[in-house]
C-alpha cells in the first residue's frame, strides 16, 4: 500500500464504521488509487474470512448479538426460556418468501464510535447511489431496524431458541443419546460459519437479495438439523 | 422356532432369534405385482432388488441380539421389520448383536420403502417409487426407479439410475449422480454433489461446505440451480446449450470458457457477476457462491 496514511480510514471502511465525510474523502482517494483499492479488497477479505473461526459447541453468540451490541440496544441479557419451537412449513415459506420479495434501500444500523449527533440523520454520501442508507443513531434514539434486521433478528431467535431446547434437553440424556444426536455437529458448525460469513457479509452489502435468501436457507437447515439432533437423541428416528 | 399363520387377507410370518447365536433366514410370501414393501432395520445392512416373480423373499441373518423378524403382508403391502429389543447401549443388547444382514427379492414393480438408523442400502432392479432412510449408511441405488427419495445424515449417496423425479439429501456425506431424467434435486451440507449424464427439466443441487460438478445435459427450456457457500463449483455443459446464465459470489473468482469475462460486482467489492446467454438463451442456469470459486467450461 502506497499510502500508510489511509489505512486506518480503510480499516474503519471496511468495518462499516467510518463516518459519511471520511467516507467520501477515501472514496475520491480510491478512485485515483490502484494500491489502496486492492488493499480495500484485501481487508474486505479478511473480514469475511474472520467468520470462519473455530467456534464452541455452546450455544454460539451469533452475528446479531455483536450487532446488537453496536446499536447500543441489544436482545435481553438473558434468552428467553426456551421451549420446543416447530416452526410450521408455512411460517418457513413465508421467510423464504419475505427473502425472495428484497427489500432494497435498507439501512445498515452502525453506530459509528466517537459520533456526537444528538438527533438521527439519514446521510448519503453524493454519487453513491449503490451505497447504503446509514442511519446515524444518537445515544437516546431509539433503532429503527430495517426490515432485513427484523428477519435476521427472527432466524436467529428461532435458532438460538432451538438451540437452547436442544441443549437443554440434551444435558439430562446419556451418553448414548448425546452420541447419537453429535453426528449432526459438524454440519451445524459448517452451517454457523456460513451464517456468521454471511451475516458479517451482509453488513458490506445490505442490498444484496442473494445473500438474504442465502442466510435464510442457512437457518432453515440449521433448524432441520437441530430437530434431527432432538429425534436421534429421543430415539425417535426408526 | 418358526410359526406360520395364514389367513384369508394376511399372511404373517414370525423368525424369533435363536438365543445367543445368529439366525439364518430364508422366508418368502408371495405379494402384490405394484404393491408397497416397507422395510425397518436398526443395524446391518438391506439389499433390495427387483425380480419378475410375484414374491418377496427375505434372506439373511440375524444377530443374536435380534428379537425377531417381522414378515407380514396385508393386501398389497408387505411389511418387513427387525424387531429388536427397546435398550440398546454401543448398538448391542446385552453384548449381542442386533444387526441383520438382509438380501430382499420384491417384485420389480413395486415401491419400496427402508428405514434404519445404522444401516447400509442398496436397491437395484426395482421400478415402483423409493423412499430410502438412513441416519449413518450409504446409500445406493441402481435401476429405472420411477422416483427416489433418499434421505441420509452420515452417508455418501450413489444414484444410476432413470429415474424421473429424484430428491436426495444428506448431512455429512457426498452425492453423486449418473444419468436420470426430469426432475433432480441433490443437499448436502458438509459433502461434495457430482452429477454426470442424464438429461434434466429442472435440477438444483445446494451444499454448504463442498465441491459441485455438474457434467449433466439439459433438456429444451429447462432451468438448473446451483448453490454452496465455500465450495467450487465446476458447470460442464455442450457448447449446443441454449441457456440464459446468472452467476454470482460474494468473494470467489468466476472463469468462464463459454462466454464472456465476468466482472466485479462492485467498484470496491471482492465478488464477481455474469450475464450471459448461449444460443438462444432458453434453460435458465442460476449459479450462486459466497466464497467458492465457479468455473463454467465447454463438454
Amino acid at each position: 500500500m502506497n499510502h500508510p496514511e489511509w489505512q486506518d480510514a480503510l480499516d474503519a471502511y471496511v468495518s462499516g464504521e467510518l463516518d459519511t465525510t471520511a467516507r467520501e474523502s477515501l472514496l475520491l482517494h480510491l478512485k485515483g488509487c490502484t494500491s489502496c483499492r486492492e488493499e480495500a479488497d484485501t481487508l474486505a477479505r479478511i473480514v469475511n474470512d474472520a467468520g470462519a473461526l473455530p467456534r464452541s459447541l455452546e450455544p454460539p453468540s451469533h452475528l446479531w448479538w455483536r450487532i446488537a451490541e453496536a446499536l447500543r440496544e441489544g436482545p435481553q441479557a438473558e434468552p428467553r426460556v426456551p421451549r420446543v419451537r416447530t416452526p410450521s412449513s408455512r411460517f418457513r415459506f413465508a421467510l423464504a418468501a419475505a427473502a425472495l420479495v428484497a427489500v432494497f434501500g435498507v439501512a445498515v444500523l452502525i453506530a459509528p464510535r466517537g459520533h456526537d449527533a444528538t438527533t438521527g440523520t439519514t446521510a448519503n454520501a453524493p454519487g453513491s447511489e449503490n451505497q447504503p442508507d446509514v442511519v446515524v443513531i444518537s445515544d437516546n434514539a431509539k433503532p429503527q431496524p430495517s426490515d432485513w434486521a427484523r428477519l435476521i433478528w427472527t432466524l436467529e431467535e428461532e435458532s438460538l431458541s432451538a438451540e437452547k431446547a436442544v441443549f437443554t434437553g440434551l444435558a439430562g440424556i446419556d451418553a448414548e443419546a448425546l452420541a447419537r444426536a453429535s453426528v449432526v455437529e459438524p454440519a451445524l458448525d459448517a452451517l454457523d460459519i456460513a451464517i456468521n460469513e454471511t451475516v458479517d457479509a451482509m453488513r458490506l452489502e445490505p442490498q444484496n437479495p442473494g445473500l438474504a435468501r442465502a442466510l435464510t436457507g442457512y437457518y432453515e437447515r440449521k433448524l432441520e438439523l437441530l430437530r434431527v439432533a432432538a429425534r436421534l437423541a429421543s430415539g425417535t428416528w426408526a | 422356532m418358526k410359526r406360520v399363520l395364514w389367513t384369508a387377507t394376511v399372511l404373517f410370518s414370525l423368525v424369533t432369534a435363536r438365543a445367543g447365536a445368529q439366525t439364518t433366514i430364508d422366508e418368502t410370501h408371495s405379494a402384490a405385482e405394484h404393491g408397497i414393501v416397507s422395510i425397518r432395520n436398526v443395524s446391518g445392512f438391506v439389499h433390495v432388488t427387483g425380480w419378475s416373480q410375484k414374491n418377496v423373499r427375505v434372506k439373511g441373518t440375524l444377530g443374536p441380539g435380534v428379537k425377531r423378524l417381522n414378515f407380514e403382508r396385508e393386501e398389497d403391502r408387505t411389511r418387513i421389520e427387525v424387531e429388536v429389543p427397546d435398550h440398546i447401549h454401543d448398538g448391542k443388547v446385552n453384548g449381542k448383536s442386533i444387526e441383520a444382514q438382509l438380501e430382499i427379492s420384491v417384485p420389480e414393480g413395486s415401491a419400496v420403502r427402508v428405514d434404519g438408523v445404522n444401516i447400509e442400502i442398496g436397491v437395484g432392479g426395482v421400478n415402483g417409487e423409493l423412499e430410502l432412510q438412513s441416519v449413518n449408511g450409504s446409500v445406493t441405488v441402481s435401476g429405472e426407479p420411477d422416483e427416489v427419495k433418499v434421505s441420509t445424515v452420515n452417508g455418501t449417496i450413489t444414484l444410476n439410475t432413470g429415474a424421473r423425479k429424484t430428491h436426495l439429501e444428506t448431512v455429512n456425506g457426498s452425492i453423486e449422480v449418473t444419468g436420470g431424467k426430469g426432475e433432480l434435486e441433490a443437499a448436502c451440507v458438509n459433502g461434495h454433489i457430482e452429477v454426470r449424464d442424464g438429461t434434466f427439466d429442472e435440477a438444483s443441487c445446494s451444499t454448504v461446505s463442498g465441491d459441485t460438478v455438474w457434467r449433466a445435459t439439459l433438456a429444451s427450456r429447462s432451468s438448473l440451480s446451483l448453490e454452496t457457500h465455500s465450495g467450487s463449483i465446476t458447470l460442464e455443459l455442450p457448447r449446443s446449450t441454449s441457456a440464459e446464465f446468472d452467476v454470482t459470489t460474494f468473494s470467489g473468482k468466476i472463469a468462464n470458457g463459454l462466454g464472456p469475462e465476468a466482472k466485479r460486482s462492485s467498484e470496491y467489492g471482492p465478488g464477481y457477476e455474469l450475464h450471459f446467454d448461449l444460443g438462444s438463451g432458453a434453460s435458465k442456469i442460476d449459479v450462486s457462491s459466497f466464497s467458492g470459486d465457479v468455473t463454467i467450461r465447454a463438454r
